[in-house]
């Protein structure tokens, strides 16, 4: 059970206020893995999460909902993003967060706690995505080469 | 696509190698097995189908609600995922999907489950006369000629011979003003690499074809590209894709175009 964090309301602001680096790290990280996705996402939709996503971990330093996170990261499975480009943009929330602090500050630590909590449940609930798609799917495939042998064999 | 590899999962299908190199798991370890050995020799590929199948969105967006058509016809569809032309169209859209391959076409239903105004069909993009011709076809469009085609992905499994004959027969069949969205895969066959892909494709029965861009503009005569005139997928997309001095001479640049009657 994580502890819960200590996140400042001075903390938040800054943080905040950082929020334009944080979209366009993320966003740069998207599009340097652009070809990694699947086929599902098209570069213009990777600005679009990179914002989503910056505005998602801004949501969970305030409420610290581990849950909405995973189901984020579930979501982002389902829409085909690949398994590099989360990795990458998970470095980039990091790194956003080390910038956005000044060296020596005493809230660099929690933040970065913040940021390591957000990322764990996000890769979680996107590999939990990533399973449930290919069980689908490999359920899906079963169920179409039953039907299309079906067809074949009543049109014999 | 030869009948016998259809519905047969020991041998590797070509629509299940496209799937693989997108990322898809629609596809067995016989074909993942090729599309490495296609990979390791063209590693470009990938990037280059990805490319291509982006521009769907695109394509559905500009058809109907920038031109205002309202019955979109799509040969060779492969699986009606989340990217595909349905979930991008005006409200209200008749979309019209069709694929060769059997087990494409059942699974494209169960994808597509009851979405209204949304039909998948089998029927084989070289002759599309056999698609327009089917009864449920008929029916579906009401007389309706006034529709727009796409042929995206396919150009290099279509010879010159089966362009000629989808454009003559799609600008008899349709109304003054129909249009078609087309893509052209431009590969160079003299790079060995690229005929080695092809021969690889060539043993599982499947023939690939590739030809310059002015040979397709004459191919596709009377119809003519509209004021977009044809554009490469950089400019589709909006981004520039780093390519070698190598993949540019194997794949030279892929273009997209509606052609308008």
């Amino acid at each position: 059970m994580n502890t819960e964090l200590t996140i400042t309301p001075n903390l938040l602001r800054r943080v905040g206020a950082s929020g334009e680096t944080i979209t366009s790290g993320l966003c740069r990280a998207l599009r340097e893995t652009t070809f990694s996705n699947r086929m599902l996402i098209a570069p213009r939709r990777l600005d679009e999460i990179g914002k989503e996503q910056a505005a998602a971990f801004l949501g969970f330093l305030e409420a610290e909902d581990e849950g909405a996170v995973r189901e984020r990261g579930r979501q982002l499975a389902f829409e085909g993003l690949g398994h590099r480009s989360i990795l990458m943009m998970a470095e980039a929330l990091r790194r956003a967060c080390r910038e956005s602090a000044n060296p020596g500050d005493e809230a660099l630590p929690t933040l970065l706690e913040a940021a390591g909590r957000y990322v764990n449940a996000l890769l979680e609930g996107y590999m939990a995505g990533r399973e449930e798609d290919i069980l689908r799917e490999q359920e899906r495939t079963r169920e179409a080469y039953l039907r299309a042998r079906r067809r074949q064999a009543g049109q014999a | 696509m030869p009948e016998k590899t259809i519905v047969d999962a020991s041998v590797p299908n070509a629509g299940r190698i496209y799937d693989y190199l997108l990322g898809g798991h629609h596809n067995f370890e016989i074909d993942r097995r090729a599309g490495d050995q296609i990979k390791e020799l063209l590693p470009f590929l990938p990037k280059a189908m990805r490319l291509s199948r982006w521009c769907l969105q695109d394509v559905a967006r500009t058809l109907t609600e920038e031109r205002g058509f309202r019955t979109i016809i799509d040969f060779a569809s492969g699986l009606p995922t989340m990217d595909h032309i349905h979930t991008a169209v005006a409200p209200g859209t008749t979309i019209i999907y069709s694929d060769h391959d059997p087990v494409t076409v059942e699974y494209g239903r169960e994808i597509l489950g009851d979405t209204p105004n949304v039909h998948y069909f089998q029927a084989d993009c070289r002759r599309p006369e056999e698609l327009l011709n089917r009864s449920e076809v008929v029916e579906i469009l009401g007389g309706d000629r006034h529709v727009a085609f796409v042929y995206w992905g396919v150009s290099m499994y279509m010879s010159d011979e089966d362009i000629a004959h989808v454009a003559r027969v799609l600008y008899d069949w349709s109304d003054e003003g129909s249009c078609m969205a087309f893509f052209i895969a431009i590969g160079n066959p003299e790079v060995p690499a690229f005929a080695k892909m092809m021969e690889i494709y060539r043993q599982m029965g499947e023939e690939l074809y590739f030809r310059p861009l002015e040979v397709f503009k004459e191919l596709v005569k009377p119809w003519h590209s509209d004021e977009l005139g044809y554009r490469t997928v950089n400019e589709w997309h909006g981004i520039e894709v780093e390519m070698s001095e190598e993949e540019l001479e194997a794949f030279g640049i892929d273009y997209g175009v509606y052609l308008v009657k």
